[in-house]
């Protein structure tokens, strides 16, 4: 029970950096953006390249290439979605999905369908009691928590994280206090490239880095953050935790391959009972 | 505003809308529901772009500029719906009105902070509270007081009154005589007629996207076809 329960937190701490940056955008541009398991996926091949072609430590390859999708992600921002930002979310969502076929098919002209692999030691689980927590789960706890306590204090506690709430809350009152939705936009494509960069290298160390990475993250990344409330960023992480230890916990009563059952059923019962999260606001349209 | 045309998607409901505000004088503008004064004032704050004519603030051409741009021209704004982030706290809300929009060579956020204070004392003891928590009076005086921190120029007040109880309302427009003669510009979309055109210097009537009439306010106040047919006989 207790070896779950970790996996669980792990596992959900691997959805919590996508689910964060998908309701990050989501709160901001009010477009899911179908991508993100896309941009996963890019990142994760990025970082691919500077570890293992260029033979950098991963910790400056994934610097490195996090900074560089980050940029990629305001650009493609610019060429994709900004032209239609007044078209609605509908058109941004299709939009999102043409990007995410777009970089993936991007992905397997340049670097193939097989699976690979980052260069890193291969080391011996830890043992705490009877809980075994492996290198990989131990670099994914600190990683994520390290993120996940920078973008709070970006959030809380600086004029950039006030900008972003503040388009978040009111775009209208933002523009006319004197924020620029633009640069918001921008920024906040920043981060969402650099917090997918970060997820992508570690499910790539958790995993294989392949082209249909993001695609496996794609349906539990989207169900965390509507689970947390799509349009309350820190609560997606919530809502990934939530449902990481949900999955790990039902492979005590069901086979472990059927545990994408869970993330349906979540998925089924918060649309039909609690569209707006657990700790969203109910959404009303005038 | 000179021969202003705007409206959405193309279908006009301004139709060459012209008036101009005195630096340091109050303008009030009155009319019946669905004559555009919300048009009018979204145009006047950038938040809509007029399909022709100019909106100059002072001597500068701003119709292309867009509300970010004019706000940090010292054009502050309340709107009458959505004034608030209700999401932060009323001193969050404070902080964001200054510190996108004050210039470098701006009292500090603190002397500004207290001077606003001084004029809303009631959401001094609230300055932790989450502002979409408030009543709606206390969030009407948030969102007062967020417009204010930057030392603006010129308010733009767009129903200031509705939603308010006739006691709140008075002690609103106390606080808009007091700002006035602070010297700000006060341009003020008013559907309590009374209230507004008695704490204007002028006022003007839109009817249809028109202006029926621009006068001092004592004088629309005083006309007895205006009164009855569009300030529902106060």
């Amino acid at each position: 029970m207790g070896q779950l329960l970790v996996n669980g937190i792990v596992a959900g701490l691997l959805l919590a950096l996508p689910a964060l940056a998908l309701s990050l955008t989501f709160s901001v541009l009010r477009f899911a953006n179908y991508a993100v398991g896309s941009y996963l996926s890019c990142g994760a091949y990025l970082v691919y390249i500077g570890n293992v072609l260029l033979g950098m430590p991963l910790w400056l390859a994934a610097s490195a290439g996090a900074a560089l999708f980050a940029v990629i992600a305001v650009g493609i921002d610019w060429l994709a979605y900004r032209p239609l930002r007044n078209r609605g979310g509908v058109t941004l969502l299709v939009a999102s999905m043409g990007v995410a076929i777009a970089l993936e098919n991007v992905i397997r002209f340049f670097a193939g369908n097989s699976p690979r692999a980052y260069n890193v030691p291969v080391a011996r689980p830890m043992r705490f009691g009877d809980i075994r927590l492996n290198h990989e789960q131990l670099t994914i706890l600190v990683a994520v928590i390290a993120a996940l306590a920078v973008v709070w204090i970006i959030f809380r506690f600086t004029r950039l994280g006030r900008m972003m709430r503040a388009v978040a809350d009111n775009p209208d009152l933002a523009a006319v206090r004197g924020i620029s939705r633009s640069r918001v936009v921008a920024y906040v494509w920043l981060i969402a490239g650099m917090l997918t960069t970060l997820s992508g290298v570690l499910v790539g160390l958790d995993a294989n880095v392949e082209p249909q990475m993001g695609w496996t993250y794609l349906l539990p990344v989207f169900t965390a953050a509507i689970l947390g409330g799509i349009a309350n960023p820190m609560a997606a992480v919530a809502g990934a935790l939530t449902l990481g230890i949900a999955e790990e916990l039902a492979t005590l009563v069901m086979p472990v391959h059927y545990r994408m059952i869970v993330t349906f059923l979540v998925m089924v019962a918060l649309l039909l009972v609690r569209p707006w999260g657990l700790f969203g606001t109910r959404w009303v349209t005038k | 505003m000179c021969d202003v045309v705007a409206g959405y998607g193309g279908h006009p409901i301004l139709h060459g809308v012209s008036f101009s505000v005195r630096a340091g004088e109050t303008l009030v503008v009155v009319g019946p529901n669905g004559s555009g004064k919300s048009t009018l004032m979204k145009t006047a704050v950038g938040l809509l772009r007029p399909i022709s004519g100019q909106v100059l603030l002072g001597e500068a051409n701003v119709t292309t500029l867009g509300a970010p741009a004019r706000a940090a021209r010292g054009l502050a704004y309340v709107p009458q719906e959505a004034n608030i982030f209700r999401n932060m706290s009323v001193l969050e809300n404070l902080q964001v009105g200054y510190e996108f929009v004050a210039s470098r060579s701006a009292p500090s956020f603190g002397v500004r902070l207290d001077a606003v204070l001084d004029l809303f004392p009631e959401i001094r003891v609230k300055l932790r509270s989450t502002a979409g928590h408030l009543s709606g009076g206390q969030r009407q005086m948030v969102a007062m007081a967020a417009a204010l921190m930057p030392e603006p120029s010129v308010l733009a007040l767009d129903e200031p009154s509705a939603g308010l109880s006739p006691r709140n309302a008075e002690i609103l427009f106390e606080v808009i005589g007091r700002v006035a003669a602070s010297g700000v510009t006060l341009l003020i979309v008013e559907q309590n007629t009374r209230l507004g055109l008695g704490a204007a210097d002028h006022g003007v009537v839109l009817v249809g996207g028109r202006i029926r009439l621009a006068a001092p306010a004592a004088e629309v106040l005083a006309d007895p076809d205006i009164r009855r047919l569009y300030l529902g006989g106060v």
